[in-house]
């Protein structure tokens, strides 16, 4: 929109200049004089109602290509490039804004050549984050003049002319867009600032429904996984898989960068990692610390912390050791069970990525729900086992006392036999002697199996009319 | 063995073999008499190859298994029989029914701990002299704490 740079000063003065030295004219010369007056003001609403139009046109288009985005990062970009071109500014910026902090910076206007000189993106501080501290429209001449100015990094263009203007979503501000160098001319106007205010209401609107979209998507993934899990679960697959499984989803749909679920060793102190992704995985079986880490912090919450720096948290000390400093953002949970926390669910983002917000602790929460209760499976089905292994193992004693019993009773009959056959009365005795130790021992046998089956009480009391239905019972 | 406690019951020692309904007959009878309840009761003898047989943790899920279905085979067979013996006319008489593994002899001696009379028949399966009982009743009419009943076979 070049084509907005014309001079804007039409005033009297330039009125073209008297051309009739005829003195009994003077009406008529007045009188064309003020024509002239008259059409060139006219001509020139004519051109600033064109202008205006040809604004509006571009408004229009902008709000088309933002609403028609689904995706928040398009959304996002269109909005950017809409705005820049919109208002003719050399660069155009959107800071996404949350819990006060500049999360994303998503800039047009500047090469890659130039990106790369500059290094880093804007971490939020002098006149963006004035932005981000008091959302308000703010338009300068020239930045550097402005007392919230910190002056620019090495190697950035130089910018002068700056526009600032608040994008609200529901209520709250979603972030800020920043426009700066206006082309062809020193300054922005108050119409561009109202161009910029419509847009970033139309902006609010395209966001809205792209994060509704984005939230809806995650939610239906989610579910889907979750009911995946339950499934196999109760087909009765290996809990620990169920386990890998959580880990795997809990992942992606945290868009972690890493996660793991630890668990509880003999040792209350010490806790091993037992299902590992990601940049967990070098950490595969490794016994961690609970002091110091953010599996300890989570124990000791019994529930969610979410730990936006780990490598200079005061938690955290351990895990700043170990880590290399690119393990960002991470929420960690604890699951908790019959005997208190029996696991610990860690998602981390990358240091650059966003941090998590209020539907990813919801998710995290959901998915700590079902791996407490894969771990609680696991559990019932372990001492599951070993109870049938028990019983199996007492119905084995109890065959062998039977079986027993029954060989010592032939073998007391044969004695019996032996006995009668034995002419000399000293063997007879002897015979006997053992006949008896036999009987002795069978009946000590038989007194350990009684002591063992209580013995059931008789079906109707006596006395009682008795019932003969109680046969097909 | 200290006196136990009567409770008035007659326990009845089924071997699913041909005589069952005379002995359960008899027990019948006495329980008409005596107004006393009837535990029929049978005893699965140990499998005395799988028990001989050293086990192993893997070959005890196929032998909880086969316990089990000898188990649910000889109650349904012992419910059949009780049912049509006391679907014969006469004053109605409670009768229950227990099976169990184990030896019959044992079995039979752990449930009549409190009952008033143990019915029997003299011989089971596998009789070897006229002049001798079944190994199971000379067991039982030994080793009983309580008057024990011996129906002879036809």
């Amino acid at each position: 929109m070049s084509e907005d740079v014309r001079p804007r000063q039409p005033g009297a003065s330039a009125a073209s200049p008297p051309g009739d030295t005829a003195g009994g004219m003077v009406f008529a010369r007045v009188a064309r004089l003020e024509l002239d007056e008259l059409l060139e003001q006219l001509v020139m609403r004519a051109r600033d109602v064109q202008d205006t139009q040809g604004r509006l046109r571009g408004l229009l288009r902008a709000y088309l290509t933002v609403a028609h985005a689904d995706d928040i990062d398009t959304v996002l970009r269109h909005i950017v490039e809409a705005a820049r071109e919109l208002v003719d500014a050399g660069y155009a910026a959107l800071g996404v804004v949350r819990g006060g902090r500049l999360v994303r910076f998503v800039h047009t206007g500047m090469d890659t050549e130039m990106v790369a000189r500059v290094g880093h993106l804007p971490e939020g501080k002098g006149l963006l984050g004035l932005l981000v501290d008091y959302p308000q429209s703010l338009r300068l001449r020239d930045i550097a003049e402005h007392v919230a100015c910190v002056g620019f990094p090495e190697h950035h263009p130089p910018m002068r002319s700056f526009l600032g203007v608040p994008i609200r979503v529901a209520q709250r501000v979603f972030g800020n867009l920043y426009l700066t160098d206006k082309q062809g001319a020193d300054e922005f106007t108050a119409d561009d600032e109202e161009l910029v205010q419509a847009l970033a209401a139309a902006a609010a609107a395209a966001i809205e429904k792209a994060t509704l979209l984005a939230e809806g998507r995650r939610r239906h993934i989610w579910q889907t996984a979750m009911v995946e899990v339950t499934t196999h679960l109760l087909d009765g697959a290996d809990p620990d898989e169920v386990l890998r499984r959580l880990v795997h989803h809990a992942r992606q749909t945290l868009r972690g960068d890493g996660a793991a679920v630890s668990m509880p060793t003999g040792d209350p102190d010490l806790w091993h990692m037992a299902v590992t992704e990601g940049t967990y995985q070098r950490w595969q079986g490794a016994a961690i610390p609970t002091q110091g880490t953010i599996a300890g912090a989570a124990i000791a919450a019994r529930g969610l912390i979410v730990i936006t720096n780990p490598g200079s948290d005061p938690r955290t000390p351990a895990t700043a050791e170990r880590g290399d400093g690119t393990i960002g953002e991470t929420a960690a949970i604890a699951m908790i069970g019959d005997g208190g926390v029996n696991g610990v669910l860690t998602v981390s983002r990358h240091r650059d990525d966003e941090p998590f917000d209020d539907l990813d602790r919801d998710l995290i929460t959901a998915i700590a729900a079902h791996a407490g209760l894969a771990l609680h499976l696991t559990q019932i089905r372990r001492d599951n086992e070993q109870l049938h292994l028990v019983e199996d193992r007492a119905q084995i004693a109890e065959d062998l006392r039977h079986r027993v019993i029954q060989r010592l009773f032939g073998h007391g009959l044969a004695l019996t036999a032996t006995a009668s056959r034995a002419s000399n009365p000293h063997t007879r005795t002897a015979i006997e002697d053992q006949i008896d130790e036999v009987d002795a021992i069978i009946r000590d046998i038989r007194s350990a199996i009684f002591s063992l089956n209580p013995t059931q009480p008789a079906p109707t009391p006596p006395g009682q009319p008795p019932d003969s239905d109680a046969a097909a019972a | 063995m200290t006196q136990p406690q009567r409770t008035g019951q007659i326990i009845v020692g089924l071997d699913r073999s041909g005589h069952d309904d005379v002995v359960l007959a008899a027990a019948l009878q006495h329980a008409r008499h005596t107004a006393s309840a009837v535990r029929a009761v049978h005893a699965i003898p140990p499998d005395t190859t799988a028990a001989t047989a050293p086990t192993d943790a893997a070959t005890i899920p196929a032998r909880s298994a086969g316990r089990q279905s000898r188990h649910q085979t000889a109650t349904e067979d012992l419910r059949q029989r009780i049912t049509t013996s006391t679907d014969a006319p006469g004053e109605p008489v409670a009768v229950d029914y227990d099976v169990q593994h184990g030896d019959p002899a044992t079995v039979l001696l752990a449930a009549a701990r409190h009952a008033d009379l143990i019915v029997i028949g003299t011989r089971g399966t596998g009789h070897r002299s006229p002049f001798l009982l079944g190994t199971v009743s000379q067991d039982i009419a030994v080793h009983a704490t309580c008057p024990v009943l011996l129906i002879p076979t036809p």
